[in-house]
């Protein structure tokens, strides 16, 4: 993935950057250098022949010496390297002023004005100081960095979960169609056309939600709903199904993952009640507990560990539930994205001799 | 009044004169003064005759720092025995200049300063012509001195107009006080800095105003 670079790193505002500073340091300078009360024409001349030894290496620190700082193998050279181009851009420094600027410019008359132990200390300020931006520039884009890393990772768990999401689509799809063409096979007709109506109501649903990343905890319930009233229509009596809604939650304000719950309630019915002979409920509760919403699925089915038997001794139906799976996965990719704290919790229900009695599937959110 | 008369006067009574160059500091230190005996004797230009002398011979130095006195031998004073006096009388006036030697790329260069008066006037026409000036600041008038016999001293004051322009020009980087409404200039750079100053333009006969040049001849 491409890397944007800020701005502030790019290659006209760098320059910016550099000719801000060093407008800024000669600027300083001239007011340092001036002889008089006024800038005089000569102090320019002095100041600009001072910054033609210094820029030079503040450059090679930078682009030379500062980058095998991060070679752990050269990394010690880089102090003595500094010190060395401190002596020698110094020692230039201090020759010209003091003795080579006779014969390059006879027309002007400038000494050094401090002494060559001063130049050198100097430098070696200028290089700290210009080497100490430089790294707190690097450090702003190694920021930037890790922020458009932790950018790149949320939109790469977002297309994560709208492939869930449509991993999920045809999958619900594909166990309704199986439900309407049983019904068409019974030659029910008056009970498939109720049948496909819900059933393209529900469609219309789930279109409407696929694109969505969370939807109201209302539309999720209707679509439960929905779904519960056609497996119900399809299993007749064997499905008895219940909605207990707490009239004091506000549903519509709630926001909760795309058809969150409706695996759990699919769950419930293929693998907790219909391996039952005599059928069974599914209650679906939305309830308020301290300051988080719980929808609770409950059954009075088979419970988990005889369907897992029945798994494996090929009894079960040949229903493949992959919804409690990708469910887990949606709810802790949704809490990495929304920090909505949302869990899952599974209590395996027993009667009084400690028999299984179907299970109670909890899923909390946070309220807000 | 002679030209020297006219530089010296001004140097001693308002430390400045705009065809001379001045000095806040003078060229010689502890470091580089040195003595040269040829310029000590009585030399005349005009009609003005000056007694130079070191200054452990005068009568100052017999004053100030008596050969019991342990002035004499504390380092700070050496620049009194490597300095010269310079002595004339006019007006019965006696003017005394502290003169300091120093070679610079192998020429002689002087430093002349104020060191006092001494009046044989009465006393009331003394505060009138010089009492309020005694507090000025003492400078130093520089010139480069050639000896092309031993009863000839020439003295080669700096060429202020060809400073000035340097400065102007913005050529010459040192600290400097100018008051144009007075058309007075004095450099007030350090004496390290003069010397480089001088080496830089010692062998520069724009460096030198011939207007000012001036001549003594040996007597004694």
């Amino acid at each position: 993935m491409a890397v944007n670079k800020i701005w502030i790193n790019r290659p006209p505002m760098r320059l910016l950057q550099h000719l801000s500073f060093w407008a800024l340091s000669f600027y300083a300078f001239l007011h340092v250098f001036k002889t008089g009360s006024q800038v005089e024409k000569i102090d320019y001349v002095y100041t600009t022949l001072f910054h033609a030894t210094i820029i030079p290496a503040v450059y090679i620190n930078l682009e030379l010496l500062l980058p095998r700082v991060k070679q752990t193998h050269r990394r010690w050279w880089y102090i003595p390297g500094v010190l060395i181009l401190a002596l020698s851009f110094a020692w230039i420094n201090y020759g010209f002023f003091e003795k080579w600027s006779n014969a390059v410019l006879p027309d002007y008359f400038f000494i050094s004005y401090f002494s060559y132990g001063e130049v050198v200390l100097f430098f070696t300020i200028y290089l700290i100081v210009t080497s100490l931006l430089k790294l707190s520039k690097s450090w702003f884009a190694v920021n930037n960095l890790e922020k458009q890393l932790l950018i790149a990772e949320k939109k790469k768990a977002e297309f994560e979960l709208k492939a869930l999401r449509s991993q999920m689509n045809p999958h619900f799809i594909f166990n309704c169609m199986n439900s309407i063409k049983s019904l068409i096979q019974r030659n029910e007709q008056e009970k498939s056309v109720d049948y496909l109506t819900t059933f393209s109501r529900l469609l219309r649903t789930i279109l409407q939600n696929s694109d969505q990343k969370e939807i109201s905890l209302f539309d999720e319930v209707e679509t439960c709903r929905l779904y519960t009233q056609l497996e119900s229509m399809r299993f007749g009596n064997k499905l008895k199904y219940s909605f207990v809604i707490d009239n004091e939650i506000d549903l519509k304000s709630l926001k909760v993952p795309a058809l969150i719950i409706q695996p759990f309630i699919e769950n419930a019915i293929w693998h907790g009640i219909m391996p039952k002979e005599t059928g069974g409920t599914v209650t679906i509760r939305v309830e308020k507990r301290v300051n988080k919403i719980c929808c609770i699925i409950e059954d009075d089915g088979i419970g988990r560990e005889m369907s897992r038997q029945n798994k494996f001794s090929g009894r079960s139906p040949v229903h493949q539930s992959k919804g409690l799976h990708l469910t887990q996965s949606r709810l802790d990719l949704d809490n990495t994205l929304n920090e909505r704290s949302g869990s899952i919790e599974i209590i395996d229900k027993a009667d009084a001799d400690g028999s299984a009695n179907g299970t109670s599937i909890i899923l909390t959110f946070n309220q807000y | 009044m002679s030209k020297l008369t006219t530089i010296l006067l001004t140097a001693l009574l308002t430390a400045r004169h705009s065809s001379c160059t001045t000095s806040l500091f003078s060229i010689s230190t502890y470091k580089n003064i040195i003595t040269d005996k040829r310029i000590e004797g009585v030399w005349k230009t005009n009609d003005m005759e000056f007694t130079i002398e070191k200054i452990p011979d005068t009568i100052l130095q017999r004053i100030i720092a008596p050969r019991t006195n342990p002035l004499r031998r504390i380092r700070d004073s050496i620049l009194y025995y490597q300095s010269y006096m310079a002595n004339y009388e006019k007006s019965g006036i006696s003017y005394q200049f502290n003169l300091e030697l120093t070679r610079i790329n192998h020429n002689l260069f002087i430093d002349i300063g104020p060191a006092g008066f001494e009046s044989h006037l009465d006393e009331t026409l003394w505060q009138e012509r010089y009492g309020g000036k005694l507090e000025y600041l003492p400078t130093f008038t520089m010139a480069k001195v050639e000896m092309p016999s031993d009863s000839v001293l020439v003295l080669n004051f700096f060429n202020a107009a060809f400073i000035k322009d340097r400065f102007e020009e913005g050529k010459i980087r040192m600290k400097y006080e100018e008051n144009k409404m007075f058309d007075l200039f004095l450099i007030t750079a350090s004496s390290e800095e003069l010397q480089h100053f001088i080496y830089k333009y010692g062998d520069d006969h724009r460096f030198y105003d011939t207007k000012t040049r001036v001549l003594l001849k040996r007597i004694r």
